[in-house]
């Protein structure tokens, strides 16, 4: 652990800021991707719209920020107000299953894009919104990196806990689940809002850092999508397969965007489509990565659930 | 004294099809009932109601006493009925002994601690003949070691009801003589079990008393020998000769 974190911490003082504004961007996703998880991998609901709190999050801190708000405070009310709001879908669209659930996730996005578009006295319009100019990017850096390192953990010892199980189960079978006395209507709207926590906090890290976002992009298709595909690529319902998901992602994007000029994209399609067909249970379940993580003694990550 | 659980005109109604209509059942506190007829006949659908996985269209489900017909089947499950299913539903990527966890953690009003709750999963594992089976997944355990693990989920809420749902067809004789063995030791622990049971051998062997339905109606109700003699029952499994069809072979 500590041979991983000390080159993180020491970082600043040896690369230079494109490599941190990479590691920044890695753990705005990765945050994303483990927290999209505990819905999309834990509960097996496909949360197409998780991105939607990352939105919420981003535009209430870049709000509060402007009226003079600590960071500390703007952070702690975007957490606030994005669960608030997950609290309030979470009723209705987990009357839904399968597809339905998933299109109607993502049907919120644009919902929540289209009111904050609106709304421009608070929010710029489509303009987007800028915050108080200044360079927080090693502040920002070292913020993210906790806040996905938190993330890892809960992740890890949700899937141990007791709720935990609830979550599988109710994923394998949700009848059986409920007939076995799992509140499964309450224990899916509180997985909902857990997951939207950290994607929330991120947000507002995020806007921290960038000092300026529009409705595009918070809300856009880029950071609705990666964070599910990396979920999915690296192997759902575990905590390791979204850290490899995202990891392998970003890299192959850097390696084609620099070494791939103008076909970047399709290169970038191509490896996911090829992925998708020959890893279907992601990298980690793949030969190549068991045996690696048996070895970090993290083996017991590929059962779904680790009580045993 | 009250029943264990007591069925008081039970109606249920699917659209326009009458799946059961007026059931009437008393189960006394430590029996075996077996619950007998053709396929349709609504057998599950009365399992689905006491457990709670569908409320009744008219009619009440009385457990000890206690009105339990628009309780939710999480609630009924902790107050003490505990079923199977007739098409195994473990839940598959799971091993084992999480499935049995599922109940232990869940199932019961007063669930143990986390140690003592594994130890306990592990016994009743072994109870059920898989206790070697405990960090397998439960997808890919044979037919057989799926319905002994239903019966374990099912015995980890500490039932007083258990609600078996078919859980020796499709076994060899070997394996149904082992079921029989085990249900009877459940029943002996003080367990009250309801079941559903197509196998008339293994009927005949546990239950005193049992219940035939047909098309949603109560067509018989007694000793086991005296319901498969009765002409009633002959004619719901086996169909009518029409007296036209009589006739001719008359001639």
């Amino acid at each position: 652990m500590i041979l991983l974190l000390g080159p993180l911490a020491a970082l600043p003082w040896l690369a230079v800021s494109y490599t941190l504004t990479l590691i920044f961007f890695l753990s705005v996703y990765l945050t994303l991707a483990l927290s999209y998880d505990i819905v999309g991998g834990y509960l097996g609901y496909i949360n197409l719209g998780h991105s939607t709190s990352f939105g919420l999050g981003a535009y209430t801190t870049a709000i509060l920020l402007n009226q003079g708000c600590s960071l500390a405070v703007a952070l702690g009310l975007a957490i606030l107000l994005a669960a608030v709001f997950a609290t309030l879908v979470s009723y209705p669209l987990f009357r839904l299953r399968g597809a339905y659930f998933a299109l109607a996730t993502f049907g919120l996005i644009s919902l929540i894009e289209v009111v904050v578009t609106n709304l421009r006295d608070l929010t710029g319009g489509s303009g987007g919104i800028s915050t108080p100019p200044g360079n927080n990017l090693l502040p920002a850096y070292y913020l993210a990196i906790v806040i996905v390192l938190v993330t890892m953990v809960f992740s890890y010892y949700l899937a141990r806990s007791q709720f935990g199980l609830a979550l599988f189960s109710i994923r394998e079978d949700e009848e059986v689940s409920r007939a076995f006395g799992v509140p499964t209507s309450f224990y899916k709207c509180l997985a909902f809002v857990i997951s939207s926590v950290p994607a929330s906090l991120i947000g507002g890290v995020y806007v921290w850092n960038m000092t300026y976002i529009s409705p595009h992009s918070v809300f856009g298709l880029e950071i609705a999508l990666s964070p599910i595909v990396m979920a999915m690529l690296g192997g759902s319902g575990t905590m390791v397969g979204p850290v490899f998901g995202a990891i392998f992602i970003t890299l192959v994007q850097e390696f084609l965007w620099t070494k791939v000029p103008y076909f970047h994209l399709t290169m970038y399609g191509t490896v996911l489509v090829l992925l998708g067909l020959f890893m279907p249970g992601g990298l980690v379940r793949t030969r190549w990565i068991q045996p690696l993580l048996q070895r970090l003694g993290l083996g017991e990550e590929l059962t779904y659930f680790k009580n045993s | 004294m009250a029943y264990a659980l007591e069925c008081k005109e039970i109606n249920k109604t699917f659209g326009g099809l009458d799946a059961l209509r007026g059931i009437n059942l008393k189960v006394t506190e430590g029996e075996i009932l077996g619950i007998i007829g053709p396929n349709g006949a609504g057998k599950t659908t009365l399992f689905n109601i006491i457990s709670g996985a569908l409320p009744p269209t008219r009619g009440k489900v009385f457990f000890k006493g206690r009105d339990i017909s628009s309780m939710g089947a999480p609630k009924i499950c902790k107050l003490g009925i505990a079923r199977t299913y007739q098409l195994v539903r473990p839940f598959h990527s799971l091993t084992a002994l999480e499935n049995v966890l599922v109940g232990l953690c869940f199932g019961r009003s007063d669930p143990p601690p986390r140690e003592a709750g594994v130890a306990e999963a592990m016994d009743i594992l072994g109870f059920m003949g898989l206790g070697d089976k405990g960090n397998k997944a439960s997808g890919s355990l044979t037919l057989v070691e799926k319905k002994h693990l239903e019966i374990a989920r099912a015995l980890a809420t500490r039932p007083d009801i258990l609600l078996l749902d078919e859980v020796v067809s499709g076994l060899t004789p070997t394996e149904m003589t082992r079921t029989i063995d085990t249900i009877h030791q459940i029943q002996t622990r003080g367990v009250t079990v309801i079941m559903i049971e197509h196998v008339l051998r293994v009927v005949m062997e546990l239950c005193k008393r049992i219940v035939v339905l047909n098309y949603g109606v109560q067509i018989a109700e007694g000793r086991p020998k005296d319901v498969v003699n009765d002409p009633k029952v002959i004619v719901a499994y086996l169909g009518k000769v029409e007296s036209d069809d009589q006739e001719i072979w008359g001639d």
